[in-house]
């Protein structure tokens, strides 16, 4: 049922310290602002840190995705383990599914960017990251859990958004990360739709799960 | 893409064209009515989880009818997932269905503890006609319902004003898009058609609900799964035998089939046997001399709903 919560806390878990990831996270902002203001209960975080922090997610995707689509072709996704029990209606548009996400992902960096620098702040640049893959399997495991743990960022954040505007955009993305993480998990042979309830996840366990595929920032 | 593209068009035009073949507007106006009425956030954030409740009441009765009009092999043998070809969908099509469908209920039952706990009263489920013939009928209409959904709950959130319920329509939002981007892919859809989702006013949705909406039955009142094991729930019955009935007959489902029953005894109490204990009708042989015993029920619908009563038996011969 909680599958990505489970892959939530094995990745924040795998081999490096707490206080290590926290570090990273923090380098994750530069100033680490989302950080501190989500370690202190009591402030509430501003909308312009939950737009760099959805950024920093956003800028993490679309270039997982990037990498990835440079990586691999189209015949590797073909070949790959996960697609051999689907007919060629699926696999054959694997690849180009893909790429779609990476688009949207794409298109989400160049839209948070925009509202943060409408709101006088400055977006977050993207990092240095290693996401580890080795096979086009893999590539599609590290992609469930990305979108996955997107949802699960939006879903937690939402109810912290002071703008109604800004709510229904971070909505917006929310169901597409959602029909993102469907589609993958479809593809790994989890469920799609594992719960009747998605799981919403604070800032801090998101960032923690984030910082594993950061190698510089 | 464009050869999905173009797949995608058609029956998301069919869908749209579809909605405008709607019931009267009467019908319409009446639903709207009862969704606007009243001031303050917390009527506002009732008559939303209402509308909510509506559409969820209408996706779940959507699936539990299908799932029991179709058998699994005529969504196995369907154009549709024959289309789709290799073994896991097909292998898969009832089970995912049928967790749409636990979903869709238990997203009614979630609003309908949350609407009750606001001091609101749950809309009543409605009477309905999907008009779907075969299985693929079926799965293009589950596609449009669910494509609804994302965008209703879209529009939506940010009109909640507590921001504990906006958290829970976020995480039924995207259980939606969940399930729209799987019935898309199965209707040969783009599963992620745009970068963000569009949203739909209460408005919109509900012209678009309409048109599954029929009149001339009376709406079922809501009820939940509910057990009940004595002529209250929470009974104390003093009695001086040490036979004594139970009756569980009172007890509801929230989806209208059978329940399962199971009686049992609390830990603690003098020692009881219970005969037929999984029967609404049930009897309890005090055993254990005179005393305070404790009789549990549990109820299940098919769904899955359970719901647990305990009644207290005072046995003084």
């Amino acid at each position: 049922m909680s599958e990505s919560k489970v892959s939530l806390q094995e990745t924040s878990e795998q081999g490096v310290g707490r206080r290590e990831l926290l570090l990273r996270s923090a380098a994750l902002f530069g100033a680490g602002t989302l950080l501190s203001s989500s370690l202190s209960a009591q402030t509430a975080p501003t909308d312009l840190t939950l737009l760099n922090f959805a950024l920093s997610l956003e800028n993490l995707e679309a270039a997982f995705y990037t990498q990835g689509l440079a990586q691999f072709s189209s015949t590797d996704f073909n070949n790959s383990t996960f697609i051999q029990n689907f007919g060629s209606v699926i696999s054959g548009d694997v690849y180009a599914y893909l790429s779609l996400i990476r688009n949207h992902e794409t298109q989400h960096v160049r839209s948070l960017q925009a509202l943060i620098t409408s709101l006088n702040g400055t977006p977050v640049k993207p990092c240095t990251y290693n996401f580890g893959y080795k096979t086009a399997d893999d590539f599609i495991t590290v992609a469930a859990l990305l979108e996955n743990t997107g949802v699960m960022a939006y879903d937690g954040a939402m109810s912290q958004i002071s703008s109604a505007s800004l709510k229904t955009q971070a909505a917006t993305i929310a169901t597409v990360e959602a029909r993102h993480a469907s589609y993958l998990s479809l593809l790994t042979g989890s469920s799609p739709f594992p719960a009747s309830f998605d799981t919403p996840a604070t800032s801090t366990a998101i960032l923690a799960a984030a910082a594993k595929f950061i190698t510089a920032c | 893409m464009t050869n999905t593209e173009t797949k995608k068009s058609t029956s998301r035009r069919d869908w749209f064209a579809g909605s405008a073949a709607l019931l009267g507007a009467g019908a319409i106006t009446s639903i709207l009515a009862r969704a606007q009425t009243g001031t303050g956030s917390v009527t506002n954030d009732i008559n939303i989880l209402n509308f909510a409740l509506r559409l969820e009441n209408l996706e779940s009765t959507f699936y539990s009818q299908g799932l029991a009009t179709f058998a699994p092999r005529d969504f196995q043998n369907s154009v549709t997932v024959q289309r789709i070809g290799g073994t896991k969908i097909g292998a898969n099509i009832v089970p995912y269905l049928s967790a749409i469908g636990q979903h869709e209920q238990d997203h009614v039952t979630k609003l309908i503890q949350t609407i009750t706990a606001l001091g609101g009263t749950p809309q009543p489920v409605d009477c309905y006609n999907f008009g779907f013939k075969t299985a693929d009928d079926f799965l293009q209409i589950a596609q449009a319902l669910e494509n609804t959904g994302v965008q209703a709950y879209d529009g939506a959130i940010a009109a909640l004003q507590n921001p504990n319920l906006q958290t829970t329509a976020a995480t039924i939002a995207t259980v939606e898009a969940r399930h729209a981007s799987f019935l898309n892919l199965l209707n040969l859809s783009l599963p992620f058609p745009t970068p963000f989702d569009t949203t739909q006013t209460m408005t919109q949705v509900l012209a678009t609900a309409g048109q599954y909406l029929t009149t001339g039955c009376t709406p079922k009142p809501i009820q939940l799964t509910y057990a009940q094991a004595g002529p209250t729930k929470h009974a104390i019955i003093t009695t001086n035998q040490s036979t004594v009935k139970l009756d569980a007959s009172k007890s509801t489902s929230a989806n209208g089939q059978p329940l399962t029953y199971l009686w049992n005894q609390d830990l603690g109490s003098p020692l009881a046997a219970i005969i037929n204990l999984t029967f609404p009708q049930a009897t309890a042989i005090l055993m254990g001399g005179p005393g305070e015993y404790s009789i549990a029920l549990k109820v299940v619908d098919s769904f899955g709903n359970a719901d647990q009563d305990v009644i207290k038996i005072i046995y003084q011969p």
